[in-house]
C-alpha cells in the first residue's frame, strides 16, 4: 500500500506551464512552473547540478516508516520542467549524520558528500546504490555523531577557496574545526586544525554571571499550570559532585557547543578567510581573523585579533560594495534597537569606531545591503510595529520597510534618513501577504535595477520596479497568482540563464518557476 | 562541644573558629567533623560519589574527559588521602561511554558486579573490577555490537537490570534505535532486541554567516520505558517514538522479549487518516480548528482488571481498546475493534483518566478549547484576552465510560497582550541583570539527634563572606508534594467547576527574590561560623553523607583556576 506521503508525492508531482505576462512593457517574462513534493519541515529541498547538463535540479529529502532516508532527485529537462516523478533516488543509510552536495569526480554532475560521526565519503547519484559506488575520503570526527532517523541534514555546497579547481572542505569536529583542501582523485589533505575556544583563558578567569535564571512552564494533570523559575548562580561549581550513578534519567545527556567559524572575503576580495568570535584573554569579546595563504593554507594563530562587545547580533555582508565582507552589530533592547556598521580595512576592523550607527524602533528588525540601483549597495531595514490605538481599532500590525542609499562623500556609509520608507498595514483579512518579506535580490525585468518581490495581501507573488530614487512603483509590473499559499519564496537561477527563478514554498509542496525563453 | 575539629597544621583558622563560635541558646548534641583539604586536577570536570569497592563507604571518582582517577574511603583516618588518587584509570578507544554499577563490586547472579563498565566505540564493552584499591586490567564481556558513539568520554547509563532479575542487561545505542541484550543466568546475553528510540536532539553545523551562533548539538536519550502491562508482574517494553508506540510483552520462558513487538501503533497511520497541516486547509476563522489533526495515544488500565487498555484520541473521536487478558504473550488489545467510541465536538485539545468522583475508578476527562481566530490573534496583539478551556469528565463504568459527560469544568486563561508580555520580559531580564549574586547555601543535617528531636526542621549551610556558616535547625523541611494531587495550582475541588489561569496576574508578581531562604535565617547569629582557608568568591559546598552515619558530610569548593581545584571535605566522625 502507498503511503499517503508516497501518494502525495506522485499526486503532487504535476507540472504546468505557465506564461505570465501581465503588462505588455514586460512581454518576455515567462517562467515554466512545476510543483514538486516538499519535504517535511524544517527541512528544505536543495538545488545542484547533479547530471552535469548545466541545469540546476532539486533534491528532495524524503523519508517513511518503509524506505527509511531518501534523497528524491528531480533532474530538470531541457523545457524547464521537472519529471512527475523522481528521476533519481538515493538512500542515505542510518549511519549518515550530514550530506554535502560537491562535484568531486571526473564524472559529470554533482556527487554527495556523506559524513557519518567519524568519516566522510562520495557517492554518485548516477550510479545506483552504494555497492561499487560509495568511497571514503577521509577520517573526521564530525561534531554530529548521531543522525537523525528521519532527517537528513544538510551542510553549506563546499567551494574551491583555494583556485586549483578542487572543492575544498570546512568541517565542524568536536572540539575544533578541520580545514581540508581537494585534490585530484577525490583526495582531501587535512591542511589545518584549529579551535575557535579560546583556550588560553579558564572558566575561572571570567567574571560571575550576574542575573542568570531559567524559566520553564509547564502544563501537567497534577499541578495544573507550573512556572518553575532557577536562579543560576556565579560558582564555578554548578553540578560538579553528583551523588549516584547519574546525575539525570537519560541514558545519555551530552552538549557540546562551540562558536562557529565562518568562511569569508576578509584579507582581499574574493579571498577565502576564516573569522570567529570568543572571548580574548582580556576577558573581553574577540574577533579572530585567520587569513588564507596563497598555498591554501592557514597560520596557527590569528592573523588579526581586536575585542569587541558581545552583546548583539554579528552578522557579515559587503555593506560598501567592495568585495570584503564586513561586519553589521545588531543590538535588541526590547522594541529598540541600534545597528553598527564596521567597515573592513582589509583584513582588520576598528570595533572601537563604527563607521556609522543606526537606531530604529520595532520587533524582528532585518538588514539587508542590495546593490538595487546596480552599483554601490543600498541599506534596507525592515520591522513590525503594533500601534496600539490601531490594533485595537481595526486589529492590525505595521511592517516598515526603509531604503537608505549609499552617501555620495563622508564618513558615513548610508543617509541618515531613509531615502523611500513603505508601510504597509496588516490585518486578518489580508493575513497572506505577511508569510514573507519583500525580498530585494533579483532583477526580473532585466532593467538593471533589482526589483521588491512580495506577497500580496491576496497571496499572489508579485514584482515592483524600484527607479534610480529607489522609490517604488505603485503597481507591480508581473503578478503569478499560485494555487497553493505561499509559506516563504526564495531566488535562484536554475537554469543558468542569469535571469532569477523563483522557488516557492507552499505548505507540502515548492512550486518550482523557471525562466522560459 | 566543637562541631569542628581540625588538624591545627592544616587549618589553622578554623581552630580558631571554633573557640568564638557562637553557642545556641539550647546547644543541641552536634557531631564532629575532621576537615580534608584537598586538590583536584584542574581540568577535572566533576567529581561523582559512589561506592566503588562495595565496602559500604562511599568513594570519590574525579572525572577528566577519558582519565578516571578514584579516591577511595577507608574506615580509619585519614578516610581520603588527596594527595594522589589511589587508582586511575584511561578509558581506551575514540568514543567511551561508562556505567557504575548501583551495587558496585555485590554478587549478581554467581558474578560479582563490576566497578566501572564502558562501551567503547559501540562495538565491545569492557569492565573493570577493583582489587586491593585499583582498577583491575579490562576484561571484554561482549564485542561486535553494531552501536555508536560520538567521540568523546561521557556517562552513559547502559547497563541496567531490565527485567528484574537481579542481572544487569544492556542498552546500546543505535542509529535511531537502542540495542537491548538481556544477560542470561550464565553470564551470556540473548540476542540484541532493536526498538525504536526517541531522541531529543539538537544539532546546528554551521552558523549562516551569523558569528554569535554557536554550532555543536545537544543530545538526549531517555530511559527506555519498563512497565508491566499485562498483569504478570515482569516488566515490560514500551518504545514510544513519533512514528510508533510499540508494546514487547515480556517471558519467563525463552527470550525475555519477542523480536517483534506484540501491540504496535502506527503513528504514521494515523496521521495518514487524519491528514496532513496544510496552510490553504486552514480556517482562518478558527484556527484551533487544527487540532482535529492532532492525536493522542494513552496506555493505562482503565477497567482495573491488571491489564493496560488502549484509548486512541483523533481530533474529537475517542476510541477505547480493553487489553485481553490471557497467559502471559497471549494477552493482547485489538486494536482493529474499538469497544467503544466517543465523539465530541468542538477543538478537542486532549483526554487524560483521572479518577473524578472517588470511585477508585479512572474516569475519562477530554479538554476542548474555544475557537481562537486570526483576528483574535491581531486584537491580542494590543490587548489582553482570555481562552476558555472546558474539561468534560466522562465516569467510569466498568468496561466502558458514559457516554455522557457528568460534569463540566471551565478554566479561562487570561493572558496579558503581546505589547506587554515583550515589555514584562524586558523588564524581567533588566531586573536580573541587577539582582544581588545568589549566595550558595544548602540544607543539611549535621546534628546527629535531628532525626529523633526536630524531625522537620533541617540545618542550613551557608557559604558567605569566605566562611562558612552553619545554622542549626534553621529551616523546616519541605514535605514532597501529595502524589495524589490534581490540578494543584488551580485549587482543584470537587465541588468547584469554574476556574481561571491569569497569567497577567502571574506576569505582574513575577519577581525573582534572590536568597530568600539565606536572608531569611541570616537575621540571627549562626550557630557556628567556619573560616575557610583561602576565599571563595565563586565557590560553591554540598552535604551528603559519604560515610553512612546518618550525618551529612560538607563539601566546600574553593576555587578553580588552571593550576588546580582546591576544596576542604569536612567529614562527620
Amino acid at each position: 500500500m502507498l503511503s499517503s506521503r508516497l501518494r502525495r508525492l506522485l499526486l503532487a508531482t504535476s507540472t504546468l506551464v505557465l506564461v505570465m505576462d501581465s503588462h505588455a512593457q514586460v512581454a518576455g517574462i515567462n517562467y515554466v512552473a512545476t510543483e514538486l513534493p516538499r519535504p517535511e519541515w524544517p527541512q528544505d529541498v536543495q538545488i545542484a547540478d547533479m547530471d552535469g547538463d548545466g541545469l540546476q535540479d532539486v533534491i528532495v529529502p524524503f523519508w517513511s516508516a518503509d524506505a527509511s532516508r531518501q534523497l528524491h532527485i528531480y533532474l530538470q529537462q531541457t523545457d524547464q520542467r521537472f519529471p512527475a516523478q523522481a528521476s533519481r533516488i538515493v538512500d542515505i543509510r542510518s549511519e549518515i549524520v550530514a550530506v554535502a552536495l560537491a562535484n568531486v569526480r571526473p564524472e559529470p554532475g554533482t556527487e554527495l558528500l556523506l559524513f557519518t560521526g567519524s568519516t566522510g565519503f562520495s557517492l554518485s547519484s548516477a550510479i545506483s546504490g552504494y555497492s561499487g559506488n560509495l568511497r571514503r575520503l577521509f577520517d573526521w570526527p564530525l561534531s554530529s555523531a548521531v543522525p537523525n532517523p528521519q532527517v537528513t541534514r544538510f551542510l553549506s555546497a563546499p567551494v574551491d577557496a583555494t583556485g586549483d579547481g578542487f572543492v575544498d572542505l570546512l568541517l565542524p569536529g568536536v572540539d575544533d574545526y578541520g580545514w581540508f583542501t581537494g585534490g585530484p582523485d577525490e583526495q582531501f589533505t587535512l591542511r589545518h586544525q584549529f579551535s575557535t575556544v579560546n583556550t588560553e583563558i579558564d572558566d575561572s578567569d571570567l567574571p560571575p554571571p550576574t542575573g542568570r535564571f531559567s524559566t520553564n512552564i509547564s502544563f501537567n494533570a497534577q499541578d495544573g499550570l507550573l512556572v518553575d523559575v532557577q536562579l543560576r548562580s556565579g560558582s564555578l561549581f554548578e553540578d560538579f559532585l553528583q551523588v549516584g550513578t547519574t546525575q539525570s534519567e537519560a541514558i545519555l545527556d551530552i552538549r557540546n557547543w562551540m562558536p562557529p567559524a565562518v568562511m569569508a572575503p576578509l584579507s582581499a576580495a574574493g579571498s577565502h578567510d576564516l573569522i570567529y568570535l570568543n572571548i580574548g584573554n582580556d576577558i573581553q569579546g574577540q574577533i579572530n581573523i585567520l587569513a588564507m595563504n596563497a598555498d591554501g593554507s592557514f597560520a596557527e594563530r590569528p592573523d588579526w585579533q581586536a575585542p569587541v562587545e558581545m552583546r548583539g547580533d554579528f552578522l557579515m555582508m559587503d555593506v560598501n560594495g567592495d568585495g570584503l565582507s564586513d561586519i553589521v552589530r545588531l543590538v535588541e533592547d526590547g522594541s529598540s534597537w541600534t545597528v553598527s556598521f564596521y567597515t573592513n580595512a582589509g583584513g582588520s576592523f576598528n570595533f572601537a569606531q563604527a563607521d556609522q550607527v543606526m537606531r530604529f524602533s520595532g520587533y524582528d528588525l532585518r538588514v539587508a545591503v542590495t546593490p538595487i540601483t546596480g552599483n554601490k549597495p543600498q541599506l534596507s531595514i525592515s520591522y513590525y510595529t503594533i500601534p496600539v490605538v490601531a490594533a485595537i481599532r481595526d486589529a492590525s500590525i505595521v511592517r516598515s520597510l526603509l531604503l537608505f542609499n549609499h552617501t555620495a562623500s563622508g564618513p558615513a556609509l548610508f543617509n541618515n534618513r531613509p531615502d523611500f520608507l513603505l508601510e504597509e498595514r496588516f490585518s486578518a483579512s489580508t493575513v497572506r501577504g505577511l508569510s514573507s518579506p519583500i525580498v530585494l535580490d533579483a532583477d526580473l525585468d532585466n532593467d538593471g535595477r533589482i526589483d521588491a518581490l512580495h506577497v500580496t495581501p491576496e497571496g499572489a507573488l508579485a514584482a515592483k520596479r524600484i527607479n534610480s530614487s529607489l522609490q517604488f512603483e505603485n503597481q507591480p509590473f508581473w503578478q503569478y497568482v499560485p494555487t497553493r499559499s505561499i509559506a516563504r519564496f526564495s531566488v535562484k537561477d536554475m537554469n543558468n540563464d542569469g535571469r532569477p527563478d523563483l522557488i516557492l514554498d507552499h505548505s507540502n509542496t515548492v512550486t518550482v518557476l523557471v525562466s522560459a525563453p | 562541644m566543637n562541631l569542628f575539629k581540625t588538624s591545627f597544621s592544616v587549618i589553622g583558622p578554623v581552630l580558631l573558629a571554633m573557640t568564638s563560635a557562637v553557642a545556641a541558646a539550647q546547644t543541641p548534641q552536634v557531631a564532629s567533623y575532621t576537615p580534608i583539604p584537598f586538590t583536584l586536577h584542574p581540568d577535572t570536570s566533576n567529581l561523582r560519589v559512589k561506592d566503588l569497592d562495595g565496602d559500604g563507604l562511599q568513594d570519590l571518582l574525579a572525572i577528566q574527559d577519558y582519565t578516571l582517577s578514584v579516591y577511595f574511603q577507608r574506615g580509619t583516618a585519614p578516610a581520603f588521602d588527596f594527595a594522589q588518587p589511589d587508582s586511575v584509570l584511561t578509558l581506551p578507544g575514540q568514543a567511551a561511554g561508562w556505567d557504575i554499577p548501583d551495587a558496585a563490586g555485590a554478587v549478581a547472579g554467581s558474578r560479582p558486579l563490576p566497578a566501572l563498565i564502558a562501551l567503547i566505540d559501540g562495538q565491545r564493552v569492557l569492565q573493570w573490577q577493583i582489587n586491593n584499591r585499583a582498577f583491575s586490567e579490562p576484561q571484554e564481556l561482549i564485542s561486535n555490537l553494531g552501536g555508536f558513539l560520538g567521540k568523546g568520554a561521557y556517562p552513559l547509563n547502559f547497563y541496567q537490570d531490565i527485567n528484574n532479575d537481579g542481572l544487569p542487561d544492556l542498552v546500546v545505542p543505535g542509529a535511531g534505535v537502542m540495542n537491548l541484550l538481556i544477560q542470561n543466568a550464565d553470564g551470556s546475553f540473548q540476542p540484541p532486541l532493536s526498538v525504536q528510540s526517541e531522541v531529543q536532539q539538537r544539532v546546528v553545523l554551521e552558523a549562516d554567516g551569523e558569528l554569535d551562533r554557536e554550532i555543536g548539538q545537544s543530545l538526549i536519550i531517555p530511559q527506555i520505558s519498563l512497565r508491566d502491562v499485562n498483569g504478570d508482574d515482569l516488566p515490560d517494553l514500551i518504545s514510544d517514538t513519533e512514528a510508533r508506540l510499540d508494546v514487547f510483552l515480556a517471558s519467563r520462558t525463552g527470550d525475555y522479549f519477542p523480536t517483534l513487538p506484540n501491540y504496535s501503533i502506527d503513528r504514521e497511520a494515523i496521521r495518514e487518516r487524519l491528514g496532513e497541516f496544510d496552510l490553504d486547509q486552514l480556517d482562518f476563522s478558527n484556527l484551533t480548528g487544527v487540532l482535529a489533526l492532532t492525536h493522542e495515544e494513552l496506555l493505562e488500565d482503565m477497567n482495573g482488571d491488571g491489564i493496560d487498555d488502549f484509548i486512541l484520541r483523533e481530533g474529537g473521536r475517542v476510541a477505547l481498546h480493553l487489553g485481553q487478558p490471557g497467559p502471559a504473550q497471549a494477552s493482547t488489545i485489538n486494536l482493529q475493534q474499538p469497544d467503544q467510541i466517543l465523539r465530541s465536538s468542538g477543538n478537542v485539545l486532549s483526554v487524560f483518566l483521572a479518577d473524578e468522583n472517588d470511585d477508585g475508578r479512572p474516569d475519562l476527562w477530554l479538554w476542548r478549547v474555544d475557537q481562537v481566530s486570526i483576528g483574535d490573534l491581531f486584537l491580542w496583539l494590543a490587548v489582553s484576552g482570555t481562552i476558555n478551556m472546558e474539561a468534560f469528565v466522562y465516569p467510569n463504568e466498568g468496561n466502558q465510560f458514559a457516554r455522557r459527560p457528568s460534569r463540566r469544568i471551565t478554566v479561562a486563561m487570561r493572558f496579558p497582550s503581546v505589547v506587554r508580555m515583550i515589555g514584562s520580559v524586558q523588564e524581567s531580564r533588566d531586573r536580573a541583570r541587577s539582582m544581588e549574586p545568589v549566595i550558595p547555601f544548602t540544607r543539611a543535617q549535621v546534628l546527629p539527634d535531628a532525626a529523633s528531636a526536630q524531625a522537620a526542621m533541617d540545618d542550613l549551610l551557608v557559604l558567605a563572606n569566605n566562611q562558612l556558616e552553619v545554622f542549626y535547625q534553621a529551616v523546616a523541611q519541605e514535605p514532597p508534594p501529595p502524589d495524589d494531587r490534581f490540578l494543584a495550582s488551580l485549587g482543584y475541588r470537587r465541588g468547584l467547576d469554574s476556574y481561571e489561569i491569569d497569567l497577567r496576574r502571574i506576569v505582574d508578581a513575577f519577581n525573582i527574590e534572590v536568597n530568600a531562604e539565606v536572608n531569611e535565617v541570616r537575621v540571627r547569629e549562626p550557630n557556628l561560623r567556619i573560616p575557610l582557608p583561602d576565599a571563595a568568591p565563586r565557590g560553591d559546598l554540598v552535604a551528603t553523607d559519604l560515610n553512612n552515619n546518618g550525618v551529612d558530610d560538607i563539601f566546600v569548593f574553593i576555587s578553580r583556576d588552571p593550576s588546580s581545584i582546591k576544596g576542604v571535605l569536612y567529614l562527620s566522625d
